[in-house]
């Protein structure tokens, strides 16, 4: 695979990323996880300062799922809708067929009258592989900038 | 002055005006906050060492908590002397003294002023004058207490010693809680749209937790139909919610449940690790959450532990501040656990998470009629008792017994 084509590729992945959980498809969203994946959301001042404590911590494909599953079954919150908008993402190294990339994100919510605004923004530090010929997270981390999260966190960043 | 008109004397109809009208919320600055009640400021596992500091709030006023160099715990505002400014900036730190940047006013860790740039002027011209008195100039002090670890403060001379104002029940549960070395795991903060109070308010009310947390009652964490209750201190003041978990069985939950047509078997985890509790605490309750009055939690919840400190920001929003700890000698699996489980917990806990959705909505709707109550009177009127059941809020009253009498707000006849 050429630079160029990897890039490519992991700019769909993370353009996906946002679509799908925008579009409320959090099944198809967890299509992008490998068999063997993490998701968590992360204060950047934890991050930063080496606290191992997230917001939404899912170390297995089953805690994903499980999460995925609350949030359309049972969980109650805030009524909106998700939009994001992912930056450029830049590859910081391959070790092993692992490709570690980051990129910045922001998300902005609207509510259930129309009423919207900046939501989060921060950046992830994703761990990306190929299974079944399709880029895949294996590790993906959205780290918050506004760490004092506004209202609650549902949906995932 | 300001009158406030309760329907009821037991506090069974609590008027919506007290979580909008801003007059209420200058109010509580004066008689609260800054009045002779212990509010809660931070863990000394915070500040371990001597210089160690932390920043925070108490109600609008910024708090700066410092170790000293004898290991003695001070706190002062968090606001110059000089020109009002903020002297920390940082949530924390450590450093030899305080100084603020703008003019460069310099305390003591103690908040005692220490030294003032070009006191005498250049060359003789400017400068303060001689009679100016550096011990007049100080941060304004806070008084502090400790009890097992957690720091305490208030700006007035308190009515009571810390230990008789928490009481057995609150000093009780801490010496469970902190019955070791803790460990800081780390933070979460999220600003919630709704007033301060009513954060209070959810954490006394029981009848909640198992028909707003669908989750919690499908994977019997917390079910009315377990053995629980609810106990105060003498004054009603302050507040434990707890559960023994595995005191029901599935079927009698989901018959309870079912006559109320709400779900309890709808999901079943492929992951159910997060759901263990190792038992760790002597008195055999697997959830013990209590509510001090004004601004503190401390939460045992399964085998997570956090304190939830309130911060309020003016009359519509608050901000709270879940401070996340295990114990020093946590084994590595133990430590796994413990923040496997915080998913419950926090601004995105699968149970949290509604709580901060229902104070929001109950404040965005009331917002209307101020000159109309909320009912509170499940689990009974009248006197103001501990309960050993679930189908409760009697404690939200005992919230606003102690409310109304540190306000001076108190009907005739209020129940204490």
């Amino acid at each position: 695979m050429t630079g160029l084509h990897e890039r490519l590729l992991l700019g769909e992945l993370l353009a996906r990323h946002g679509q799908l959980i925008d579009a409320g498809d959090l099944k198809g969203w967890l299509g992008l996880f490998a068999e063997e994946c993490s998701y968590r959301i992360m204060p950047r001042d934890n991050y930063d300062r080496g606290y191992p404590v997230s917001l939404l911590q899912c170390d297995s494909r089953a805690q994903l799922e499980d999460r995925v599953v609350s949030l359309l079954e049972a969980n109650k919150y805030n009524l909106h809708t998700d939009r994001h908008v992912i930056g450029v993402p830049t590859v910081s190294g391959h070790v092993g067929g692992v490709i570690k990339l980051e990129a910045s994100f922001l998300i902005l919510q609207a509510d259930a009258e129309g009423v919207g605004g900046l939501f989060a923004f921060g950046r992830y530090v994703d761990e990306v592989v190929e299974e079944d010929g399709a880029m895949r997270f294996r590790s993906k981390i959205a780290i918050v900038d506004n760490f004092e999260i506004p209202r609650a966190i549902s949906t995932p960043l | 002055m300001t009158q406030v008109t309760w329907e009821r004397a037991d506090y069974s109809r609590v008027p919506y005006r007290l979580f909008h009208d801003p007059q209420i919320y200058e109010l509580e600055q004066k008689r609260i906050f800054r009045g002779p009640v212990w509010s809660y400021l931070c863990l000394e596992a915070e500040i371990p060492k001597a210089g160690d500091f932390r920043t925070t709030w108490l109600g609008d006023t910024p708090v700066l908590v410092t170790r000293g160099m004898a290991g003695e715990i001070f706190a002062c505002e968090n606001r110059c002397a000089h020109r009002g400014a903020l002297v920390r900036r940082e949530a924390g730190g450590n450093d030899t003294s305080h100084t603020c940047i703008y003019h460069r006013w310099n305390y003591h860790l103690n908040g005692d002023l220490r030294g003032v740039p070009f006191q005498r002027g250049i060359r003789n011209e400017g400068g303060l004058a001689e009679d100016f008195d550096k011990q007049c100039h100080g941060l304004a002090k806070l008084k502090v207490a400790t009890y097992k670890g957690v720091v305490f403060g208030s700006f007035s001379e308190p009515a009571e010693a810390l230990e008789r104002y928490l009481g057995g029940l609150i000093t009780g549960h801490l010496d469970g809680i902190m019955q070791k070395p803790i460990e800081i795991l780390g933070y979460q903060r999220q600003r919630i749209l709704g007033n301060w109070k009513m954060y209070n308010e959810n954490l006394r009310d029981t009848y909640h937790a198992s028909l707003l947390h669908e989750f919690l009652v499908t994977f019997g964490l917390d079910r009315a139909t377990q053995r629980g209750g609810v106990e105060m201190d003498g004054r009603h003041r302050h507040n434990i919610t707890y559960t023994y978990m595995g005191t029901d069985d599935d079927a009698q939950a989901k018959q309870a449940y079912s006559q109320q047509n709400i779900r309890s078997n709808s999901l079943s985890l492929a992951d159910a690790s997060m759901l263990r509790y190792q038992k760790e605490f002597g008195d055999g309750r697997s959830m013990a959450t209590s509510s001090v009055f004004p601004n503190v939690a401390f939460a045992r919840f399964n085998n997570t532990m956090a304190t939830r400190q309130i911060q309020p920001r003016g009359p519509d929003a608050f901000v709270l501040v879940w401070t996340c700890f295990g114990y020093a000698d946590d084994s590595e699996d133990l430590r796994r656990h413990r923040l496997n489980q915080m998913n419950l917990l926090g601004p995105g806990g699968y149970v949290s998470m509604e709580d901060s959705e229902a104070i929001e909505i109950v404040h965005r709707a009331s917002r209307a009629v101020k000159e109309r109550s909320a009912v509170v009177e499940v689990g009974g009127r009248g006197a103001i008792v501990d309960c050993p059941f679930r189908v409760t809020d009697v404690p939200v009253r005992g919230f606003w017994s102690y409310y109304a009498e540190v306000m001076g707000i108190e009907p005739e006849g209020g129940v204490r």
